[in-house]
């Protein structure tokens, strides 16, 4: 049975090895994908994921079990990042550019996806952070709602607000009089 | 079933990838709006879907948790200089920060923090209190509530909320914004209009 995160947490603070090491390979795939898509870029996510673990080690992280999960704490973590790196400008590195050689991919309407991503990274970030948490990384409203610190009803509504922007911006790219379809098998 | 009822089950039922029920299909045969709108959110769940498909495996590069553990280690070794422990020196080093940051920034102190106030505008209209809506800010949700939260602005920031700001207006303004429970602002005022004159008059 698997430990709980808090619990690893404790055991690496005391200088546990394989607890900081099963930590990382619970969430840094979660956290990775998150900055990914809240930045678009891989080289970003990966400095942003570093960082996550980092504060997680370092002697001055505030992290308080009476506050919430560990997750959602470096999920925070990992929003303050993205915000202070979104705030010195655009990410250079667009998320296709690791896609690029995707065959399968490519094939399955490359361009609608690629400009669905670029739509995401328009969004406010209070919105992408709902469309990325619930839409794309799968979290019920519950889960979304405590790593986003709010009521499980503002998820919902920032969730259909994102849905109906990204609808839009969607149609606008479509031709007339063409349906654009995606067919995953 | 109204639009905006079908508009949340559009949405729901198109993330679940299922088919509308009953209430649902009858709506969407006879609004061609909403007909319009499931159909976009179809497509885009699929696109979606496309988008975490094609990211599912993403994961950092394997070098990275090589060099995190190198680093636990190396604080570890450390006796925990960096890492673990002393969390002491951080709170002397943060008091004194403060302490000189207090000095030093005589204003610190006295410039007032916002102030928030839970209100509920079902029935009054923000308008008739002298509110202006902030251009291009999102509508609010049914049921969703407002913050007042009273604060300071710069001129600048008044105009970019849509406020007719006086080029003669040099110093922040006390102002009241109407704050959504997303934390976008939906409405502005500037709260003390003799402030805004005062103000106004000795730019002038």
């Amino acid at each position: 049975m698997n430990r709980p995160d808090e619990e690893l947490y404790r055991l690496m603070k005391k200088g546990d090895s394989s607890a900081f090491a099963e930590l990382y390979d619970r969430r840094e795939g979660g956290l990775f994908r998150y900055a990914l898509h809240m930045t678009g870029s891989a080289a970003a996510a990966e400095e942003i994921a570093h960082d996550v673990f980092l504060q997680l080690m370092s002697a001055t992280c505030r992290f308080d079990e009476g506050r919430g999960s560990l997750e959602g704490w470096m999920f925070g973590v990992a929003r303050n990042l993205v915000r202070a790196l979104r705030r010195k400008g655009p990410v250079e590195e667009p998320v296709d550019q690791a896609c690029e050689h995707d065959i399968l991919g490519e094939l399955i309407d490359g361009e609608k996806v690629r400009a669905l991503r670029g739509a995401i990274q328009e969004l406010p970030e209070p919105y992408r952070d709902a469309v990325v948490l619930c839409d794309i990384e799968e979290r019920n409203y519950d889960e979304a709602a405590r790593l986003m610190g709010c009521p499980v009803g503002t998820v919902r509504s920032r969730l259909h607000r994102a849905r109906a922007l990204l609808a839009g911006k969607l149609k606008r790219l479509r031709p007339a009089g063409r349906t654009l379809q995606v067919v995953v098998g | 079933m109204n639009c905006e009822a079908a508009s949340t089950k559009i949405v729901e039922t198109c993330r679940r990838r299922a088919r509308p029920d009953a209430a649902t299909r009858a709506h969407l045969d006879g609004c061609p709006a909403c007909e319009e709108r499931w159909r976009e959110q179809e497509e885009l769940s699929g696109a979606l879907r496309v988008v975490r498909l094609r990211s599912a495996g993403e994961r950092a590069p394997e070098a990275l948790r090589g060099t995190l553990l190198r680093e636990f280690e190396a604080r570890k070794a450390g006796g925990g200089r960096q890492g673990f422990g002393r969390r002491w020196l951080w709170s002397v080093a943060a008091a004194a920060i403060f302490v000189v940051a207090a000095l030093v920034i005589p204003d610190l102190a006295k410039k007032p923090a916002p102030v928030a106030a839970e209100v509920a505008y079902e029935d009054a209209d923000p308008r008739e209190e002298g509110f202006i809506e902030v251009p291009f800010a999102p509508p609010l949700a049914e049921g969703e509530t407002v913050r007042v939260v009273h604060t300071e602005l710069r001129p600048a920031e008044l105009a970019s909320m849509g406020v007719n700001v006086d080029p003669s207006w040099t110093t922040e303004l006390p102002a009241d914004v109407l704050v959504g429970q997303d934390g976008f602002p939906r409405a502005v005022r500037v709260s003390d209009e003799s402030s805004a004159e005062s103000s106004s008059d000795s730019g002038s």
